[in-house]
């Protein structure tokens, strides 16, 4: 049975087949897998050595941060990635970079808060599974739920890495094979970026300090080239102030060397016995409070030569704030101050020279508007500093005579203005001390640079009053003297010994018309000279009143003769020879021809006298026979005269020559009132005085008191005069009787005619009422509205009637009663009036120029301006424009008012009529002839005019002129 | 409904203006005085017992007995609360400046017409309100 297998032999071999089979597959499918892992990490390394030759060629740290962010998501394939990088110290200088999701800006520090709570605990590689639930800034990022991150610090680089990927919720489970590949995959990435970045950060510092040290190598090349070449001295010491370097100028002004004084004190030098103490004590305290310092030092030469050394000391720090150096900058400036010295000597000359020769001087510095006066300027003020309080200009300005101050400040305007470069003026200035006007002489000058702009003013003063006064009393006196003597009724002539004239004075000469006054010029020997020239012609006669004395005849221009009286004295010079000679000239025509008139005078006197006598008989006749009595008194009031008349009539007169008027009107003491009141006043007294006759009748003498005044006005005599002016005063009184009668009467006449027109009128507009009160209420038969409207216009006319002869009574009757009117609203109440009796259909216009207020008579001129305007509405045409214009105008004497229409008008033939009585134009008028009439009466009682102009069927034009009148006070 | 007062001693001149005012408005009260003496009584009267006094006076000036402006003097010197809402016109024939003048110082006058009153007078004087020169 061998050859026979077993059928369950055959069953378990076949199950055991099976079983391998299964095996293997599974292996198979093991090796299948291994390999897809082993691919996919190829891939990431590949991914990765890509980045990686792509990291190292990152120029800085910011672009390989961004390539590493990038990375995350390209290379593992990371949702989202984060890469942070901060600065170990601080959270000031972070990086965040991130790739496969948008960031708001806003959000950066949010989200840097997060990552760092997110990966707080680990260093290096971790793995966060659960979901994530942070704040504010990765809300975005709730969806995600795996995060794989890297933090690693570099303490070298002071800088710690944060690089984070993400995956979200949705996407995890494919991720979950490969948990652990990417776990060593992300590590080494990250090793990598934090190796690359490390050595990035490392260049980036070298390169910093490389570019530091570059510049202030640059710095300091330049510092000691500056110090080198500098004509300032330079020291640098150490910070115990020993010389660690000195420049050449230094050897140069204190003849050191660097090699002699290095470890040296710069003051154990350069100080010596005459330097200034305070300054050496500033000095040293500034440099042991490590502080700026800047002074002038009297410093020693090494050859003990003394020098003047202006020193600015800077200590120098490093960057720790430690003290490492001090840099003493110095300049010799012993010439300068010399300079200084020299210029404040020079100025004290100078102020000491002004100062004696008075003379005031001020310096106005335009950079800084200072003002500098000396002390002799302040005197001329009159003042000193502290009163004047620094606002010098405002003093001085104060201080100028308001008549000179215009005039000054244009000069001074000119310097400013540059159109001078000095000034120089004289004015007057108050004193501030003794409030005294003196007299001041200026010179301002204006200094400028080489651009033109001013600099300074500089001016000087002298208080010239004392010379100015002289001088003016020397010209006043002078100008008088000469004066004096050319207006002298005497002449001068001087002549040298040559006959050449010297002086004289030319208007004696020009006013006597003689020509040639060296003719009278008598020399050595007078008679011989005067004899030769009467010879020639040029002398009429001579006479020989004293020793060089002589009266002498010429004929002038005017060929007047003329008679002088010369007198001839020589002149000597200085060494007592005779130089020349003067004559002194009188002029004694008139003299000579007074005498001769005297002479004449006295023959005519006696004839004189007698004719005198007649005629005082004649006026005494008069005077004796004249219809008034008069009297003459002295001015001591004593009688002179007393006419014949005076004397029969009046007691008291007969016989009154010498007496005194007092005792003559003793009983009259209002009449002797009124004539002490004439010799008082000097002028006209005029008084009426009542006597009684001798049989007791009533008598009254007009008396003028007349003072007679001669030339000097003293008072003379008075005249008085009386007249019998008994009669003329019986018609006086009878006149003003009859002229109250008179107004009574017209009083009453007046109201007679008020009375008569109202009980005239009151009936007559009665029946005008009924009239209208029958149109009004009843209907009427045409023909019967026909006699209505006749009645009515009768009626009209007899009131208007009765309206013009009460006006006309008025105006013959009543005095003016001046008051001021207002035209213009005279005739707009009588335009209103009008209206009511005239129909529509006529314009009524009034143009008034001028003042429309006039003094005048309101009732009269009420009349006038009716009765025009009225003629011109009541004759106007039936056409569509019909006017009538007042024009109000005023010219300098009178008022013109013109009324014009373009009515009916008036025909040549009765223009010259319309202004008579009772004239009447047409049949067709309605009026009494009274109207116009009326109206000249009245315009000729202001003294005025009427006139018009016409044309008939054009219309007319009434021009009324009214004078001004004025009213009495 | 209107008063009128009507002081005139000329009684057609009264029946002329009664009837334009009565013809003008149908429910006006007019009153006619021929004296001037009985027309002061009656708005004396008037004042005591309490009554109202008219709205309008038309006065006369020349009238016997006393004239428009002595009544115009006793008539202001009644107590101001009761003259206040009366308008006085003077209604007259006089054509003298001066009489218009003297008018217008009295207060309760409003207005100085000539004689007759028309229909047209008649308007302006019931629409006035105020005091006017030139009726």
């Amino acid at each position: 049975m061998l050859d026979q297998p077993d059928f369950n032999t055959l069953l378990e071999d076949y199950r055991k087949l099976q079983l391998r089979v299964t095996r293997f597959s599974h292996t198979e499918q093991e090796l299948i897998n291994t390999r897809d892992r082993l691919d996919q990490e190829l891939v990431l390394y590949k991914r990765m050595s890509d980045f990686y030759s792509e990291a190292l060629k990152c120029p800085d740290s910011k672009t390989l941060l961004a390539l590493s962010s990038e990375a995350v998501v390209d290379v593992f394939e990371f949702e989202t990635a984060f890469v942070l990088e901060q600065n170990m110290h601080g959270k000031g200088d972070s990086q965040l970079f991130h790739d496969g999701i948008e960031v708001n800006p806003k959000d950066a520090q949010n989200i840097i808060h997060d990552l760092e709570l997110i990966t707080a605990p680990t260093q290096g590689v971790g793995v966060i599974r659960e979901k994530l639930n942070l704040r504010e800034g990765l809300k975005a990022l709730k969806h995600y739920s795996k995060a794989f991150f890297f933090r690693y610090t570099d303490v070298e680089t002071g800088s710690c890495l944060l690089i984070i990927g993400l995956i979200s919720l949705k996407n995890l489970p494919l991720y979950k094979s490969i948990d652990s590949l990417h776990d060593t995959i992300f590590k080494v990435f990250s090793q990598q970026v934090q190796s690359i970045l490390g050595n990035i950060k490392k260049s980036e510092q070298i390169q910093k300090q490389v570019e530091t040290i570059t510049a202030s190598e640059l710095e300091l090349k330049k510092l000691s080239l500056i110090a080198t070449k500098t004509k300032n001295a330079v020291i640098i010491a150490d910070s115990k102030g020993r010389i660690e370097w000195v420049n050449d100028s230094f050897t140069q002004s204190s003849g050191f060397t660097l090699e002699e004084i290095i470890g040296k004190k710069p003051k154990e030098i350069l100080h010596g016995t005459e330097t200034e103490s305070t300054s050496k004590e500033i000095l040293s305290k500034a440099l042991s409070n490590k502080e700026n310092v800047e002074l002038t030092l009297l410093n020693y030469h090494k050859s003990g030569r003394k020098y003047y050394n202006q020193i600015e000391i800077t200590p120098v720090f490093n960057e720790q704030g430690e003290l490492i150096n001090f840099i003493s900058l110095q300049k010799d400036i012993t010439n300068e101050i010399k300079a200084k010295e020299e210029i404040l000597r020079i100025n004290n000359r100078f102020e000491q020279i002004a100062k004696k020769s008075q003379i005031g001087i001020w310096e106005l510095e335009f950079t800084d508007n200072t003002i500098v006066w000396n002390d002799v300027l302040l005197q001329q003020y009159g003042s000193e500093k502290e009163e004047i309080k620094g606002d010098l200009v405002g003093f001085w300005r104060a201080s100028i005579h308001p008549d000179d101050l215009d005039r000054v400040l244009k000069s001074q305007e000119k310097l400013y203005a540059k159109e001078l470069e000095s000034v120089e003026m004289e004015y007057r200035i108050r004193r501030l001390d003794n409030g005294e006007w003196r007299t001041l002489k200026t010179l301002t000058i204006c200094e400028t640079d080489d651009e033109g702009n001013i600099l300074r003013l500089i001016g000087s003063s002298i208080d010239i009053t004392e010379t100015k006064q002289a001088q003016e009393k020397l010209i006043a006196s002078e100008e008088k003297y000469r004066k004096l003597i050319e207006n002298m009724n005497l002449g001068l002539v001087e002549t040298n010994l040559k006959d050449d004239l010297v002086f004289m004075n030319a208007p004696f000469f020009e006013k006597s018309g003689i020509q040639h006054p060296e003719t009278l010029i008598l020399g050595l020997e007078p008679e011989r000279s005067l004899q030769d020239r009467i010879q020639k012609g040029e002398l009429l006669s001579y006479r020989r009143i004293d020793e060089a004395v002589f009266e002498v005849e010429i004929e002038n221009v005017k060929n007047e003769s003329l008679f002088l009286l010369v007198s001839s004295g020589r002149v000597f010079n200085q060494e007592k020879e005779l130089s020349g000679f003067i004559n002194i000239i009188l002029d004694i025509t008139s003299e000579k021809q007074l005498t001769k008139s005297l002479e004449n005078a006295l023959e005519e006197r006696d004839s004189y006298v007698n004719e005198l006598d007649s005629l005082k008989q004649f006026y005494e006749n008069v005077l004796n026979n004249s219809p008034a009595k008069i009297a003459v008194l002295s001015p001591e009031l004593n009688v002179v005269f007393s006419n014949k008349l005076l004397e029969d009539e009046e007691l008291g007169w007969k016989n009154s020559e010498d007496k005194a008027v007092e005792e003559i009107l003793k009983d009259r003491p209002e009449f002797l009132a009124k004539i002490k009141e004439a010799k008082k006043g000097s002028s006209l007294v005029q008084m009426e005085e009542h006597l009684l006759d001798k049989y007791g009748n009533d008598k009254f003498v007009l008396r003028n008191i007349l003072p007679h005044l001669n030339e000097n006005k003293e008072l003379e005599y008075l005249v008085i005069s009386g007249v019998n002016i008994t009669q003329m005063k019986e018609i006086q009184n009878s006149v003003i009787t009859k002229n109250n009668e008179l107004k009574k009467i017209n009083a009453e006449l007046d109201n007679f005619v008020y009375s008569v027109s109202h009980d005239l009128r009151s009936p007559l507009l009665a029946i005008k009422g009924l009239i209208h009160l029958i149109f009004q209420t009843t209907t009427v038969e045409p023909n019967v509205e026909t006699y209505l409207r006749l009645a009515e216009d009768s009626v009209l006319r007899l009131d208007s009637t009765i309206q013009e002869i009460l006006d006309y009574s008025r105006n013959a009757r009543l005095d003016l009663s001046l008051k001021p009117v207002d035209l213009a609203q005279l005739v707009s109440t009588i335009f209103t009036d009008l209206k009511f009796s005239a129909p529509e259909g006529i314009a009524l216009n009034m143009e008034v120029e001028g003042s429309p207020i006039i003094v005048s008579d309101e009732t009269r001129m009420n009349v006038l301006l009716k009765n025009i305007i009225g003629n011109a509405v009541k004759y106007r045409r039936s056409i569509p424009d019909a006017y009538v214009m007042v024009k109000v105008r005023q010219t300098e004497e009178a008022t013109l008012i013109e009324i014009s229409d373009n009515g009916q008008g008036i025909s040549q033939k009765s223009i010259d009529k319309v202004f008579d009585m009772f004239y009447r134009g047409t049949s067709e008028s309605i009026g009494t002839g009274l109207g116009l009439y009326l109206c000249r009466e009245i315009i000729e009682k202001f003294g005025g005019k009427i006139k018009v102009d016409a044309e008939w069927g054009k219309g007319s034009t009434f021009t009324i002129v009214h004078p001004h009148k004025s009213v009495k006070a | 409904m209107s008063k009128f007062i009507l002081v005139d001693d000329d009684s057609t001149m009264n029946l002329v203006h009664s009837t334009t005012i009565k013809y003008h408005k149908k429910d006006a009260q007019v009153m006619e005085f021929k004296s001037s003496l009985l027309a002061l009584e009656f708005l004396k009267e008037t004042v005591q017992e309490g009554g109202a006094l008219p709205e309008y006076i038309f006065l006369d000036i020349n009238m016997p007995e006393i004239n428009g402006f002595e009544f115009l003097q006793t008539f202001e010197a009644l107590p101001k609360e009761h003259t206040q809402n009366t308008k006085v016109f003077m209604i007259t024939s006089s054509l003298d400046l001066r009489d218009r003048e003297k008018a217008f110082s009295f207060e309760s006058v409003f207005g100085f017409i000539c004689k007759p009153i028309t229909v047209r007078t008649l308007t302006e004087i019931l629409t006035t309100t105020e005091r006017r020169m030139d009726f």
